[in-house]
């Protein structure tokens, strides 16, 4: 087989990488073609390439986390940085120092990925100029990030941050008399649950009684008004922007609108470390007897 | 909606390279983990943790887990996977589900167990 025919096979899968004869493999173009293929991965390249510069960043672009394996050398390459960061802006921790402090990095890492703002080094959170630039242009262009209290979220917010002209799609399902405001109303009224700490309580909008417990291993927490919270999912709200969690929702089953229970249930209320989530769980499971659990089948 | 169970596993020890490689795989397998909003994974020194949600249950995130496990001796993540011991713990209280695995070093599949009620 030659070189033109191998990377026809490559690109119609009709032969792998290492079915090739170690020749061929050896060669730059079939590398980056069962790359691009994803027919291999950056393990799997021959160790002549690692420092190439193409193949890098080929696989880099397959897949960002690669980045993190990469020699220092190919670290500071800024191109191949801004590969791994346009995809997922976490990959801004294993930058090198010196990229961590460039700004434009740093803005397409939280334009990627709003909670790599940890990464930012503390050097550049002192430079308030670049800080307020970035986080007003990231919020423009992700008006759900109100949980980040930059601005409530009001009816045209949410419009915008659905895509719709409308929010009649997330209303009207319940027999109750709603309408844009009352959801408005909801969506504000979460956001407040959101602020409150374990064990707190205190009224919410216009008739509920919340009281906030952290039901990893808690009861069933009855508020005035007459609507359950059976259990908070403590963590989600922790790591990722809440409109995930309501996109989840909104696209989960209908049965959703009534059971306002398990709405309230579905997200986070109030700081608890995923450490601490993890101490708590573990502790469970430490006090548990070999006895008390059966294997499946 | 149903009912969200809350789920975790830990993986370790992995290499900073493994981790990589992990939580690239992990990704690709991301809805098996996150039903009731984002999941999390937390790296701490050689430890890979999970933290996730399933529906009702955790079996969607046992199941991916076995799914990499087992997708093949080419995989680099099949292979760290199974030299690394895991343990994991998922509840949903409202239905009483509580469930445990568990997967020692060279292990290709997890073992589950769940609470006697």
């Amino acid at each position: 087989m030659n070189k033109e025919k191998a990377i026809e096979s490559l690109k119609t899968q009709s032969v792998s990488f290492g079915d090739l004869p170690e020749s061929l493999q050896e060669d730059k173009d079939i590398v980056l073609t069962a790359l691009e293929m994803y027919d291999i991965s950056f393990e799997d390249v021959p160790s002549v390439f690692l420092n190439d510069r193409d193949v890098t960043i080929c696989a880099v672009r397959q897949s960002p986390y690669v980045y993190a394996q990469l020699p220092e050398i190919m670290k500071q390459d800024k191109e191949i940085a801004i590969q791994a960061i346009e995809q997922d802006g976490d990959m801004l921790e294993h930058l090198p120092d010196s990229l961590q402090q460039d700004r434009e990095l740093v803005t397409t890492a939280v334009r990627s990925r709003f909670w790599a703002k940890k990464y930012i080094p503390d050097e550049l959170w002192g430079d308030k100029k670049f800080i307020d630039k970035l986080f007003k242009e990231i919020f423009e262009n992700d008006p759900f990030l109100f949980e980040t209290k930059v601005l409530p979220p009001t009816e045209e917010i949410l419009m915008k941050g659905f895509g719709c002209n409308s929010l009649d799609t997330f209303v009207g399902t319940t027999g109750e008399d709603q309408d844009s405001e009352w959801f408005v109303d909801l969506i504000n009224d979460n956001w407040q649950i959101s602020e409150m700490s374990p064990g707190e309580s205190k009224k919410v909008g216009n008739e509920v009684d919340i009281c906030c417990y952290h039901s990893i291993s808690g009861p069933v927490t009855e508020p005035a008004g007459g609507r359950q919270i059976l259990k908070f999912f403590v963590v989600s709200f922790q790591v990722e922007p809440i409109h995930m969690v309501y996109q989840q929702i909104f696209d989960a089953e209908g049965d959703l609108y009534g059971n306002d229970a398990m709405f309230y249930g579905s997200h986070g209320v109030g700081p608890i470390s995923e450490n601490d989530y993890c101490s708590e769980m573990m502790g469970d499971l430490e006090n548990t007897d070999d006895d008390d659990w059966e294997e499946e089948n | 909606m149903a009912n969200i169970a809350d789920g975790w596993l830990e993986i370790e020890p992995l290499t900073v390279e493994e981790i990589a490689v992990v939580k690239g795989e992990l990704l690709k397998h991301w809805g098996a983990f996150t039903y009731g909003g984002e999941a999390a994974i937390e790296v701490d020194s050689d430890k890979l943790t999970v933290i996730f949600s399933g529906r009702w249950t955790c079996d969607a995130a046992w199941d991916a887990i076995d799914a990499i496990l087992n997708c093949g001796s080419n995989s680099v993540a099949s292979s760290v996977l199974i030299n690394a011991p895991m343990l994991g713990l998922g509840k949903e209280l409202a239905s009483g589900y509580q469930a445990m695995v568990k997967k020692d070093k060279g292990g290709a599949s997890l073992k589950r167990y769940r609470k006697k009620i």
